[in-house]
């Protein structure tokens, strides 16, 4: 009885994060439907549009695109995309509002594990993020059906990216409160992790321009998110996929534990500076 | 019983010195800037403490190491026996903090921002608790109103409900009636007093503390330069009284003046008297001394209480120098 008490609690917590921060996301309805349907899709939609037209001119050229499956292929490889950095993006903006609101000290004196913060948001941008990956997988959809099972698998995926972007972004933003001279340096990583991703661009590239450069993509968790959803989209399992998934799951569950703590112990130890 | 205890507490800032910019990019020097030095205080259980001070005294960088959001560069706090730093999480379950009306969420609603700071609480029903204090604090006809439409005044009110939503046994208040017109200080200060909580508050205003607190502590230059009950510092003003008086006769004022027991100087300024009294709560006994000259003028220079404050703290800024 005292376990399910504490269990309601703990999911009372993390839910009034994920409310808190839907009703600030909604207080302006407009506002918010553009930044989380259309200003997805017009950042997607140039790149996608561009590899279109030179992947229907060499898609044969390359191992894993195809002219039966580069429209999906891109059409993945975008969403994964726009999800974790909608992620890696929140948490930043988040606290450039809340240090000039000046409402940050109510979270950071609140007696709560920080992680009530993480995942609050998590669900918070899964609930955000969820037109734009649909809109992204109906159309992957029209252009290559896929199975029940493999949409569940994407799901599952989805959510994965979603807080590996979120923990990075906790990261980024707890240096934002402290010194925002050292938000650049996640930035930069932020933009290595989507160049080096293979969102658009197939990892035969990268491996031809030198090994040091494949060995960048083989690091990145952003390309094994997005090799993991194309293979289960197109059915292509093959053994390392486990390996990738594995490498994704610790790497994320290891980045959260990190983002946390370096929350708690960084805005404790430093202070939020700056406004 | 002590509720809180400070020893030795110090705030040291980096403050960076100006150069050129180029050289302030790859090599910034910065200097040390003592923002609280060295300060030592105790709260016993229900007391409320009032910290005065000019702006940037420290008072609120005091606060803000009590609550655990500023980490203290030296000296230890125990809040109910506990070392701050060590037992944090369970000392946040019985501290709040009123930073002013900041820590509210403009775009949510009263009850939203109520609710919501209600749940990082170890509270029952929250939302119980998030009405009762809306209806505390007569609120609840704007309950589902945003924050951002409410005046100053209510905003503060909401803000204290905020303050008061996990019951705390200690409330920490930085100003708590600043900006706020007479009544509305006046409704939240009785408030304030009608809660028997441990207070430690922060205000500019030395008629405010002495009304609400049974300790005051003055701090200039981030050092604890007074500390004493309201009834001393009011004994304290009452010895330190300066009054300029004109009269048509101001040296037969002053021979008259100087025999007052109560008088402790007489300096001539100008054309008038600067009368210095000691250890006197009305004036009117030296006015009957002279009422048989024509008065021009009669003035208090140290105007009232305000006066006092700025006597002890120029006093310690003579000390520092």
């Amino acid at each position: 009885m005292k376990k399910l008490e504490r269990f309601r609690r703990i999911v009372k917590r993390t839910l009034s994060f994920s409310r808190r921060e839907l009703k600030l996301r909604t207080r302006y309805k407009w506002a918010f439907l553009s930044n989380t349907i259309v200003i997805p899709l017009l950042h997607a939609l140039p790149m996608i549009l561009l590899y279109w037209g030179i992947f229907s001119m060499i898609a044969g050229e390359f191992e894993e695109v195809n002219a039966g499956n580069y429209l999906p292929w891109l059409l993945l490889g975008a969403l994964c995309y726009q999800v974790f950095f909608l992620g890696n993006s929140f948490f930043k903006g988040r606290f450039i509002e809340e240090k000039y609101w000046t409402t940050i000290t109510g979270t950071l004196i609140a007696p709560i594990s920080k992680y009530y913060l993480l995942f609050g948001v998590i669900i918070q941008l899964g609930i955000e993020g969820f037109v734009t990956a649909v809109l992204l997988t109906v159309l992957s959809f029209i252009a290559l059906p896929t199975t029940l099972f493999s949409l569940f698998l994407l799901f599952l995926i989805f959510l994965l990216t979603v807080a590996m972007g979120a923990a990075l972004g906790l990261i980024n933003g707890t240096f934002f409160l402290t010194n925002e001279n050292y938000c650049i340096f996640f930035d930069y990583l932020a933009y290595i992790l989507a160049f080096t991703s293979t969102y658009s661009i197939p990892y035969e590239v990268f491996s031809s321009i030198h090994p040091i450069v494949a060995g960048i993509v083989q690091v990145n968790p952003l390309y094994h998110i997005i090799k993991l959803t194309r293979s289960i989209w197109f059915g292509t399992f093959e053994p390392d996929l486990l390996y990738s998934l594995l490498y994704v799951v610790i790497f994320v569950i290891c980045l959260m534990i990190i983002g946390v703590y370096l929350f708690s112990k960084i805005t404790r130890r430093y202070g939020v500076r700056g406004y | 019983m002590s509720m809180i205890t400070v020893e030795n507490l110090t705030k040291t800032f980096k403050k960076q010195i100006p150069q050129f910019w180029l050289k302030s990019l790859f090599r910034p020097k910065f200097e040390d800037f003592k923002a609280v030095d060295s300060i030592s205080f105790e709260i016993k259980k229900g007391e409320i403490f009032g910290l005065l001070g000019p702006n940037g005294a420290g008072k609120t960088t005091t606060i803000r190491m009590l609550c655990g959001i500023e980490y203290p560069s030296g000296g230890t706090i125990h809040i109910d026996g506990l070392e701050l730093q060590s037992h944090y999480r369970q000392i946040c379950e019985k501290f709040n903090v009123l930073f002013s009306d900041k820590l509210l969420y403009n775009r949510l609603t009263a009850y939203d921002n109520l609710l919501f700071y209600a749940n990082m609480y170890s509270i029952g029903d929250p939302e119980k608790r998030a009405n009762e204090l809306l209806d505390f604090m007569n609120l609840m006809p704007w309950k589902d109103q945003y924050v951002e439409n409410f005046s100053l005044g209510m905003r503060m009110k909401v803000a204290l409900a905020r303050a008061l939503v996990n019951d705390p046994e200690i409330l920490y208040l930085d100003e708590p009636t600043l900006g706020l017109d007479v009544k509305n200080a006046e409704t939240i200060r009785t408030y304030l007093k009608s809660l028997n909580r441990t207070i430690l508050m922060t205000t500019h205003y030395l008629n405010e503390a002495i009304v609400m607190c049974s300790r005051i502590g003055i701090l200039q230059h981030g050092k604890l330069v007074y500390i004493d009950t309201p009834d001393n510092l009011k004994r304290l003003y009452s010895e330190n009284r300066i009054f300029l008086i004109d009269t048509n006769d101001n040296q037969a004022a002053k021979k008259i003046l100087a025999k007052n027991p109560y008088v402790k100087t007489i300096e001539e300024r100008n054309t008038k008297l600067e009368v210095h009294l000691n250890k006197c709560e009305n004036y009117f006994d030296i006015l009957n001394d002279i009422n048989h000259l024509k008065l021009i003028e009669f003035q208090e220079m140290n105007t009232g209480l305000e006066g006092l404050f700025f006597d002890v703290t120029d006093e310690a800024e003579k000390t520092n120098q």
